[in-house]
Parts: structure tokens; C-alpha cells; sequence
């Protein structure tokens, strides 16, 4: 739970968000009787997260036109060498000019490794994050389930001690289901509003992040 | 005439250098011919695995290349759907005498030069052939998502009409890719064998922290298109000619082969029984049962039971315990065909206890990784 000063150093003071900033925050419970995460909160975090969206949207932009650069710059080159090369065979030819220089090489292999560990940690930390997700879902149909079940006995108790002469099994069976229903659906209720205004902000947020990045011409 | 001695020897000591000679590999080959790395995910650590694996065992064989022309043809047509084309063999070619030559240092000489060059010659040609002989099948299926349904927490029904025919038996499976996830492959079995529209019934487990499985379960909407690569894999189809009655023991999104060959038997109209044993952890897990309790209701002789492991089941017809237990429990099961598919975990144990219960070995069929994608 975060208490108030917690909530001025993160709100005022904006650095970039990391996963695991995100991954960290906390939103407060609301008060008496009413379950759930404070809407407000939640608000205000949406709204930090698309702000550093936005932010990252630029510089994004500035990024893919200095690599469409580059991109062109290479077709050009590669143009230029496609002659000395078209002719090259692979069994007896004499060491290519274009053979790249170890330090070529080892330079795009470490720059391929430090890909593959953020790749790596990306997959680790999306598996935690599932596994919390599923953890909590548990927790909430466990707790959805309880409360229906005790809510199931006090409509027995109650209606045992009204119905007098016209108690029927029948009776307290329905009013039991009843009771343990309607519990179980509000819980869930609860949830799930709080989960659709996160969701829908998320789910934008994966599309952004999945969307491939706009194809320019292809290399040869 | 190659020495096949002095191959192996030589890439025993360039092996020695692990990871470096993938990593050289790929990088000489990216660096040479800059195209080829949109072929390639973003992450190669997998890759790299892979081309070792498959070089070491091209490499273990070189004395007797006729024995893995098989696994290299399937792998020259499999290759098709990643846009390999044959004149990417010589730039492969060149790039990995590069990296023999780096890593051999002194011992490196011209005859082991001109030794590896044939080898790969003969690997490639190969390979070549066989996706030439592939050439009037498309080298992936375009489909189109039609339905999607979060049955469970974790598991997603998608349904996908395939733009062109696309035919498949029962068992067999289908490498998926995901347009947001370029390059990353992963093998799904249908769970339908293909509709009158061609569309058929994908069944997708969510793992958590895979890239693919992630994308399709939570991600996927009607009207995305996926790419379908060729259908492949035997071990869980049913074999011609068998007439013997069947056990098919199913965990989780493994119940998908085992749909399909209950279908196909229906189709086929023959007289063999189905005992189908469907086991998941809690009740809510049974991401299908409507659709199997229909199929089981239409078909006197298919016996469906649903067995779970997590849970005390509530009642009929519902088994709490494995489906490996509760099977043999109902057993034994003399002259049956026993199909396996589910996570590792429970195909393994399943194996063992159906081993143990004295089933001979060539009527059990298994799939290892049934609609699991794997995270190592």
C-alpha cells in the first residue's frame, strides 16, 4: 500500500517509466466496506503511463528516420559491391572482399548477445507477471468464493428463523443458491470494473509495442 | 572422396568454442548478406542451439550422408516458410567456412577447406531438392482468424479459415507465426480436421513469458492474419490399417489431436471404440467440455471421461485423480492403440505408467510438446 508521501515522490518528480516501476506500483485500497483500488489512483497512473508513451513516440519517430538513413546508405553500398560480387562461387573462390573483419564480427556478436539478455529478461519478467496475474485471479475466485459461501449460510440461518411452519427444504435450498450467486457474481463485479479501465490502457499499450515497425525496402 | 575422420575431428575442436561459433556464424553471414537476418527472430540464443544441434549431427554422419537425407529434405521444405530460397545456400556456405576457418586457427589447411566445402555441397543440394520438391505447395498458408474465445484463465479457441486449401490429417500439427511476433514459430495441432470452408479449430494454452502463445491469447482478434506453415509429424495420426480399438489419454490443451482423431473416425465410419480420457486440475480447466460431451453424446462408441487433479471432482461423470490413474484404474486395456498428448510433465508420467501397466511399446504414440509452447 502506498501512503501519501509515497504518492508525491512518484507523481511529482516523473522519470521514465521502467517495468520495473511498473511492476512495483502499488494502489491504495479503498476505504470501509467498498473492495477494491482507489479509481483515482488508477486514473492517475494511466495517465502517467500514456504521457511516457507519448514522450517515447518521439523519440521513436527520430530513431526510425535515422535508421531508414542508415538502411538506404547500406542498400547503396551493397549496390555498389553486387557487381564484384555476382559472380563469386562458393567452392575454390578466393577469400571474398566482402568477408567482414573479425572485429566486424565480434562487434554485431556482442551487440546480438546484449539483444538476446533484454530479450531474455523481457520474457522473464512477462512470465512473472503472468504468473502473478494467475496467482491473484486464484486468490480472487478463492475469496469470491468464501464470501458467497458465508453469505449462502447467513440466508439459511435467516430464513430458518422467519419461515416458521412454511419451511421447506426446497425453500432453503433457493434461497441458499440464491444468496451464494448473487455474493459470488458482485465480488467478481467489483473486480472486474476496476480491471476494465486497467485493461483497456494496457491493451493499447501491448498493441503499441507490438505493432512491427513500418517495413521500409528490403536490402538487395 | 572426403575424410570423413579428420571432419569429425575437426569440428569436435571448433565445437569447443560453444556459443563463439554460432555467434560468428550468424554474425559473418548477417554482415556478408545483411537480408538474411529479417528471416531470423531478434533473439538468436534459441538459434544458435539449433544450428550446433543440427550441424553436429549432419557432421556425425558425414561418412554416410544417404542416412540423413530424410531429415534434410523435410528440413530444406521447412525452411521454405522462413523465405529461404536457393541461392541463400552459398551465402550459408560461405559464412560458415569463415567461422571453420576462424576457429580452427593453425590446423586449418586446404584439404579440410575443400572437405567441408563438398559436405556442404552435398547438404545443400540436398536440401535444395527438397523444398524443390515442394514447389507446388505453397511455402505457408496465409489465415484468417474468424473466432476467438477465452475459454479459461489461460487458454484461448481460436477458430482460422486458411485462404488456400490446406489439408491435414488428424494428430498432425501446424507451425503458427504471429505478425507481431516476426520470426518465432510455434506448433499448434488442430483440434477440428478442416471444415467445409477449410477453417479449422486452434487451441492455444497461454505460457507464461511465451512470445507466441502470450500474442495469440490475448491478443488475437477477428480478422488478424497468421501465417500457417505445412502440416507435419506422424507419431499422433492414426496409423492405416489399424483396426484396434483406442485409448486416448489427454492433459489440458492436449485434448486438441486427440478431437481431431475422434472426428476423423467418425468420418471414416468405422467400428473401433474411443476411450478419450481428459484430464485437467480443477473443473473450471475444462476449456472444451460442451463441444466433447456433444461429440461423446452423437457417437455410441466414444466414452468420454473427464478426470481432474487438483480438485475432489464434484461428481459424475467427473474422476478427481490423473488421467494416467484413473485410465488404468478403468483397465485393463488389452490390444489398445494408447494416444499421449499434454504437458511434458504429464506425458512422461502417463508413459511411465502406461509402460508399467505392461502396454507394449509399439501401440503407445506420443507427442511431446502438444499445444505447449516451451520457454527455456
Amino acid at each position: 500500500m502506498t501512503d501519501a508521501s509515497d504518492e508525491q515522490r512518484i507523481w511529482r518528480a516523473p522519470q521514465r517509466l521502467t517495468p520495473d516501476r511498473v511492476r512495483s506500483m502499488q494502489f491504495s485500497r479503498t476505504p470501509v466496506g467498498r473492495r477494491g483500488l482507489s479509481e483515482e489512483e488508477v486514473g492517475r497512473f494511466l495517465q502517467r503511463v500514456a504521457d511516457d508513451i507519448a514522450a517515447r513516440d518521439a523519440s521513436e519517430a527520430s530513431l526510425r528516420a535515422k535508421v531508414n538513413h542508415y538502411k538506404n546508405t547500406l542498400i547503396e553500398w551493397q549496390r555498389e559491391h553486387s557487381e564484384a560480387r555476382n559472380d563469386e562461387l562458393l567452392l575454390g573462390s578466393p577469400p571474398s572482399p566482402a568477408q567482414p573483419s573479425v572485429e566486424a564480427v565480434n562487434i554485431l556478436s556482442r551487440a546480438q548477445q546484449e539483444a538476446d539478455a533484454y530479450v531474455a529478461q523481457t520474457q522473464e519478467y512477462c512470465r512473472r507477471l503472468a504468473d502473478d496475474a494467475r496467482d491473484h485471479a486464484h486468490a480472487i475466485i478463492t475469496d469470491a468464493k468464501q464470501r458467497a459461501d458465508a453469505a449462502a449460510d447467513d440466508a439459511v440461518r435467516g430464513y430458518r428463523a422467519q419461515a416458521g411452519d412454511a419451511y421447506t427444504a426446497e425453500l432453503e435450498d433457493l434461497e441458499r443458491r440464491l444468496a451464494w450467486a448473487r455474493t459470488f457474481l458482485s465480488s467478481l463485479e467489483t473486480v472486474e470494473t476496476q480491471l476494465r479501465a486497467t485493461r483497456q490502457a494496457l491493451t493499447y499499450e501491448v498493441d503499441r509495442i507490438a505493432a512491427p515497425v513500418p517495413e521500409v525496402d528490403q536490402p538487395i | 572422396m572426403l575424410d570423413a575422420a579428420r571432419l569429425q575431428k575437426n569440428w569436435s575442436a571448433v565445437a569447443q568454442h560453444g556459443d563463439q561459433v554460432p555467434l560468428f556464424f550468424y554474425s559473418t553471414l548477417f554482415l556478408t548478406h545483411p537480408s538474411t537476418r529479417d528471416m531470423f527472430p531478434v533473439s538468436m540464443a534459441h538459434q544458435r542451439d539449433k544450428l550446433v544441434a543440427a550441424l553436429g549431427q549432419v557432421i556425425s554422419r558425414v561418412d554416410d550422408l544417404d542416412a540423413v537425407v530424410p531429415v534434410l529434405r523435410q528440413l530444406g521444405r521447412d525452411h521454405r516458410k522462413f523465405g529461404v530460397l536457393a541461392e541463400h545456400y552459398p551465402a550459408v556456405g560461405q559464412a560458415l567456412l569463415a567461422t571453420l576457418e576462424h576457429f580452427s586457427g593453425p590446423d586449418w589447411s586446404e584439404e579440410l577447406a575443400h572437405d567441408w566445402a563438398t559436405a556442404y555441397q552435398v547438404v545443400a543440394e540436398v536440401m535444395i531438392e527438397g523444398a524443390e520438391g515442394a514447389a507446388e505447395m505453397p511455402p505457408w498458408w496465409d489465415v484468417t482468424v474468424v473466432g476467438v474465445e477465452r475459454r479459461t484463465l489461460d487458454v484461448a479457441v481460436l477458430t482460422v479459415v486458411p485462404h488456400a486449401p490446406l489439408p491435414f490429417a488428424a494428430g498432425q500439427s501446424i507451425a503458427i507465426e504471429v505478425p507481431s511476433r516476426p520470426r518465432l514459430w510455434r506448433y499448434y495441432t488442430p483440434a477440428t480436421l478442416p471444415a467445409a470452408d477449410g477453417s479449422f479449430e486452434l487451441h492455444v494454452r497461454l505460457v507464461p513469458g511465451g512470445a507466441v502463445s502470450t500474442a495469440l491469447v490475448q491478443a488475437s482478434q477477428v480478422g488478424d492474419v497468421l501465417r500457417a506453415g505445412a502440416p507435419v509429424g506422424d507419431r499422433l495420426t492414426l496409423r492405416p490399417g489399424h483396426q484396434g480399438d483406442l485409448l486416448l489419454l489427454a492433459g489440458g490443451t492436449g485434448l486438441a489431436p486427440m478431437k481431431a482423431i475422434v472426428q476423423q473416425l467418425a468420418a471414416e465410419g468405422g467400428r473401433r471404440r474411443v476411450h478419450l480420457y481428459w484430464g485437467v486440475r480443477s473443473h473450471r480447466d475444462f476449456h472444451d467440455f460442451p463441444a466433447m460431451q456433444r461429440l461423446a453424446e452423437h457417437d455410441d462408441r466414444l466414452w468420454l471421461v473427464p478426470c481432474i487433479s487438483h480438485e475432489r471432482a464434484a461428481g459424475p461423470p467427473f474422476h478427481t485423480g490423473s488421467v494416467a490413474d484413473v485410465a488404468l484404474s478403468h483397465g485393463p486395456w488389452p490390444d489398445h492403440e494408447v494416444y499421449i498428448c499434454g504437458s511434458p510433465e504429464m506425458v512422461r508420467a502417463t508413459y511411465a505408467a502406461v509402460e508399467r501397466a505392461g502396454t507394449p511399446r509399439q501401440l503407445v504414440h506420443v507427442e511431446e510438446f502438444g499445444n505447449e509452447e516451451t520457454v527455456q
